[in-house]
């Protein structure tokens, strides 16, 4: 579903290169959930910024169910692409209203019409769907999102990712920020959803407890290249000692 | 008395300009001040469409367009060639300046004996600026609650967000450039024709105006303590009603007309400062 050759993203910074990823070869098959592992700059980010766009590659390139997607830019390859960011701020657009925000991530894949789209039934559903996480929200849509906690904001950011067409969705460190109740609460929504709907997902984690739970994928990267690359019946062999060992 | 009625009734006819400093600042978080330019655009073509006897009613499209297209000059500046958009609204601002004299052909165009949007009754005018000011703001709330606006508002908020909802950000801050320069433009139009003439320098300076009327309409809203769109969009207008009002009022004290942007530019200055402090004790 997802193959990647040969990418590689080179980084200038005053005068010298910085190999970021380094020629990596990968194929994502439908309904797989990758965990990302690897030590900090190793390229974990520059990976998910070149799957989604927001980066654009040095070298290689990027398939989409057999299609080139490598010059698609971010936006357009949000019509199947969705984002959890490490940063619960990032998700969201803090000023606007519970319910806008959702508005908007009905849109994802559409075009944004000048229609007056927040209607009776709209809030309706959303009120639904927030009231599934079972956090209070949902009597709260009109106030600014940025009123809520991070872990809030998350969990909301997730959910909005289900409102239209996902078939990749994209996690760098998304708990990384909130506290080990939300960032459980805010896991089980993720492994669900996955599941549910079988999309593929890709999540960048450095809490090895995460990376052992949750994935049927797993791989270690190491400046700029993939050094372990388990499937799901290797994955389950694995033991969160082993884990650490790979970090010594 | 009648300065006073005069000042709310260019306070109104200001209320375009204030919507558009209302959109690229607080709507886009993009710093625009293509203004200048683009206010005396909106007057100079409504000066030589009135001259050519083209109807009133064609006027303010004309004068629309015309800002629409400088805020799309300024918009493609700053995001095609990645320039920061301060620097490109003072490039179209200056540009601009030859453009407008070579609309004009001479550096001031009075309108004398032809018929405009405004009339010789005060009362009428007053009226008749209430009714457009009030159009303006209805469909500007009405504009940022489509789905459309949504995007809109949320491009000003985070960028990171709207890119991964799909969002043209690129396109929509052009489109949001240009939407609030043509609202700029309808003021210059509205203020060709509530004078009686077009002056090239008739926009120097006229950004300040916007910006106070948009944080005088932000102080009333932090005071009130409440907020929505709708109220902020009427704050904007009303700021832009009051801030008129403050100069008629200083002039109506005695201060020499040379003084009036010195004393502009101090009154946006004691606004700011007193939010600021006002805003600290409170955090
Ligand atoms: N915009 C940039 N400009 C220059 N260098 C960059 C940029 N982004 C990343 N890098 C460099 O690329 C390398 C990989 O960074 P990346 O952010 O992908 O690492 P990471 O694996 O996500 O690390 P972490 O675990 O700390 O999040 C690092 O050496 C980093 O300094
Ligand atoms: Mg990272």
């Amino acid at each position: 579903m997802i193959k990647i050759d040969g990418l590689t993203k080179i980084f200038n910074s005053n005068g010298h290169d910085i190999v970021a990823v380094d020629n990596i070869d990968l194929t994502i098959q439908p309904a797989e959930f990758v965990i990302i592992l690897g030590t900090n700059g190793s390229g974990k980010s520059t990976l998910l910024n070149l799957l989604a766009g927001s980066l654009v590659p040095t070298a290689g390139s990027i398939f989409f169910d057999q299609k080139e997607i490598t010059s698609l830019k971010e936006y357009q390859r949000s019509a199947f692409i969705a984002r959890l960011f490490q940063n619960p701020l990032a998700g969201t657009a803090s000023e606007l209203s519970i319910i806008d925000n959702f508005r908007l991530a009905a849109l994802r894949s559409k075009s944004r019409k000048l229609i007056l789209g927040n209607t009776k039934s709209f809030e309706e559903k959303v009120k639904h769907k927030v009231s599934l996480l079972q956090l209070g929200l949902e009597e709260k849509l009109h106030q600014p999102i940025g009123s809520l906690s991070g872990g809030q904001r998350q969990a909301l950011t997730l959910l909005m990712a289900t409102m239209d067409n996902m078939q990749l969705l994209l996690m760098d460190e998304p708990t990384s920020a909130l506290d080990p109740r939300s960032a459980e609460r805010v896991m089980e929504l993720a492994s669900r959803f996955i599941g549910e709907l079988g999309i593929s997902a890709i999540m960048v984690t450095h809490s090895l407890k995460e990376a052992h739970r949750y994935g049927n994928r797993i791989i270690q990267m190491d400046q700029g290249r993939i050094i372990k690359n388990f499937n799901e019946s290797e994955k389950r062999q694995i033991s969160l000692q082993q884990m650490i060992e790979w970090f010594a | 008395m009648d300065a006073l009625f005069a000042a709310i009734t260019q306070g109104l006819a200001y209320a375009a300009l204030a919507l558009g400093i209302f959109l690229t600042l607080k709507i886009f978080n993009i710093p625009d001040i293509t203004t200048d330019g683009s206010y005396t655009l909106g007057g100079a073509i409504t000066a030589v469409a009135l001259s050519a006897h083209v109807p009133v009613v064609w006027v303010f499209p004309m004068a629309f367009a015309g800002g629409a297209l400088a805020g799309v000059a300024t918009g493609v500046i700053h995001t095609r060639l990645n320039i920061n958009p301060l620097l490109a609204g003072i490039l179209v601002m200056i540009a601009l300046y030859s453009v407008n004299l070579f609309i004009m052909g001479r550096s001031n165009i009075p309108l004398t004996d032809l018929s405009s949007f405004f009339s010789d009754s005060s009362v009428t005018n007053f009226i008749k600026a209430f009714a457009f000011a009030l159009v303006l703001i209805l469909l500007i709330t009405l504009l940022l609650k489509t789905d459309f606006g949504i995007a809109m508002r949320a491009s000003g908020n985070s960028e990171s967000m709207v890119l991964a909802m799909g969002v043209n950000i690129e396109k929509m801050k052009i489109t949001g450039l240009a939407l609030a320069n043509a609202l700029t433009a309808l003021s210059g139009s509205l203020m060709v024709q509530y004078q009686g003439f077009a002056d090239i320098n008739m926009g120097v300076g006229i950004v300040i105006s916007g910006l106070a009327a948009v944080i005088l309409g932000e102080s009333f809203i932090r005071l009130a303590k409440k907020s929505s769109l709708l109220l902020n969009i009427v704050m904007a207008v009303a700021g832009s009603v009051i801030f008129r009002v403050l100069l008629a009022l200083a002039l109506l004290a005695g201060l020499p007309p040379q003084a009036l942007k010195l004393v502009t530019a101090l009154i946006v200055l004691s606004i700011i400062a007193v939010l600021k402090i006002s805003f600290r004790e409170r955090t």
